[in-house]
């Protein structure tokens, strides 16, 4: 399960520990922060698992 | 959609419908005005589709269409005397734009956003904004499902989707960055509609995420979507996603052929049973009308494309809001603080990574659409749940992330809760003809949409 994945948790560690220092313990404990927290976890893992050449396609946020 | 079913009621005439009863002098401009000020008065406390009713403007708007129409050196709009809604975000001179936002709540734009500008050049005639979720993220509105005011109408644009199903307009602009447009169509029974990023210009909308918002619409037909988009599409200097590209005539020009459509078979696998059964029904059913259809992919796997959509739609919300978080604390909605408040922790390399894969699966979705006219898809992975959410994009936020134009068609009711299902097809990038061609077919195939058991 990706839940599992000792990267995915890397990277929720990681995050939580920003969420910690920028909001405090108080927020950083709150229901909607952790939900948006385990979702950021999981679509940063996700894409960090791809890789990329540095020659290759360029991040342009555009489409055409 | 054919005009064999003629309605008896004047809040039931879809847009084209109504705009050619106006151009034969069948249809007074403000008499339909009026018709949908009383079905609004009717409903809307039931559905709360409204956010903002400009009865006295309107009327005043279609008084001078009525006069155009008697006016032979005039030539009329394609959507001349049409009352239209827009969604809270889209500016509106002299009529407040808050964004479901409480320190906007008095905020009068000077000027038109450019697509109400470009309605309004078509004809259309501002008939007020309809609710959104705040700044179009994904906190619950108040505004009810028309088939049941337990299940949530969608969002973000739930005002839009909510009030075409309910009859009280036509035509409502909406946007979506995930799947804003395509979802709340499919929850209410409605036609939602997202042309190609760049088609339509953005300026005076609010921003959710740059790169991922789109300007779309909801209506009760797949001939309204190409009226509107006639009406707005074009490149404007003044928006810098707004592309260059030739627009066609997306009018309606005789039977569409019937379509080679790829099945998307990941999509099937994500959504629940009964919607994955009801879709290859669907399509058991198209391809006894004449269309042929084959089991395509995404290009990638769609776990992937979901995550790239949240690294970009988060990064970039975060970018856009957090400085109006610290600006007005406490007055953010509670999932929205919250999205932006982790955006801004996602690191920008992850974000960039994101935008390199996006041109990654752009380009195998691409290559998915070339040998086919259209993807076919649920438009949901289920029917509306309850009003604590507004629902899941996972299936339409593979076309906000690549920017395909896609279009949701309501393609029954669940038999045991009366809720809507909803069929979701895309086309390749500046493909909209072709896709609203795919779309007529399509329509034409499926069983005519009830009107929602609201009374009134």
């Amino acid at each position: 399960m990706q839940g599992n994945d000792p990267a995915r948790r890397a990277v929720l560690e990681q995050l939580e520990q920003a969420a910690l220092e920028t909001y405090g313990e108080e927020r950083s404990a709150e229901a909607t922060l952790r939900t948006a927290l385990e979702l950021a976890a999981t679509a940063v893992w996700r894409v960090a698992q791809e890789r990329l050449e540095p020659l290759g396609p360029e991040p342009l946020p555009t489409h055409d | 959609m054919t005009d064999t079913h003629a309605p008896t009621a004047l809040h039931e005439l879809t847009a084209h419908q109504a705009a050619q009863l106006i151009a034969d002098r069948q249809l007074s401009p403000v008499e339909l005005v009026n018709d949908l000020l009383e079905r609004s008065a009717r409903v809307d406390g039931q559905v709360q589709a409204w956010e903002t009713l400009d009865a006295e403007r309107a009327l005043e708007a279609a008084h001078v269409a009525e006069q155009l129409v008697g006016s032979a050196a005039t030539p009329l709009g394609a959507l001349h005397g049409v009352p239209f809604g827009a969604k809270d975000i889209f500016d509106t001179a002299g009529l407040r734009t808050s964004a479901g936002f409480g320190p906007y709540a008095q905020r009068v734009p000077a000027a038109d956003s450019e697509p109400v500008a470009r309605l309004k050049r078509a004809g259309a005639v501002l008939l007020g904004k309809m609710v959104t979720t705040q700044f179009a993220y994904a906190d619950p509105p108040r505004t009810r499902n028309p088939w049941s005011a337990e299940r949530t109408p969608g969002g973000s644009s739930s005002g839009s989707a909510a009030g075409v199903a309910a009859r009280v307009v036509a035509l409502a602009l909406g946007s979506q960055t995930a799947g804003s447009v395509l979802r709340p169509a499919a929850y209410n029974g409605v036609v939602g509609f997202k042309p190609t990023y760049g088609r339509v210009s953005k300026r005076g909308v609010f921003p959710l995420a740059w790169s991922l918002d789109h300007v779309g619409v909801l209506a009760r037909c797949v001939e309204d979507c190409g009226l509107f988009l006639s009406a707005v599409a074009g490149y404007d200097p003044a928006d810098p996603t707004s592309v260059s590209e030739p627009v066609p005539s997306f009018a309606v020009e005789g039977e569409p052929p019937a379509p080679l459509l790829g099945i998307v078979t990941d999509a099937l696998a994500a959504a629940v049973p009964r919607v994955a059964e009801h879709v290859t029904s669907v399509a058991k059913a198209f391809e006894s009308a004449g269309a042929r259809v084959v089991e395509v992919g995404l290009g990638e796997p769609l776990d992937l494309l979901l995550a790239v959509h949240h690294v970009i739609m988060q990064s970039e919300a975060a970018a856009a809001h957090w400085q109006l978080l610290e600006q007005y604390p406490g007055s953010h909605a509670p999932r929205l603080r919250a999205y932006v408040e982790v955006g801004r922790l996602v690191p920008s390399v992850v974000y960039l990574h994101a935008q390199r894969l996006r041109r990654r699966v752009r380009a195998a979705m691409a290559r998915s659409l070339e040998t086919i006219d259209a993807l076919l898809l649920p438009t949901a992975i289920d029917v509306a749940p309850g009003r604590e959410t507004t629902g899941v994009p996972s299936l339409q936020a593979p076309f906000s992330l690549t920017g395909f134009p896609s279009l949701s068609l309501p393609s029954g009711v669940l038999a045991d809760e009366g809720l809507p299902l909803a069929v979701q097809l895309a086309a390749a990038p500046w493909q909209e003809a072709r896709l609203l061609s795919v779309g007529r077919w399509c329509e034409a195939q499926l069983p005519r949409m009830p009107a929602p058991p609201i009374d009134g």
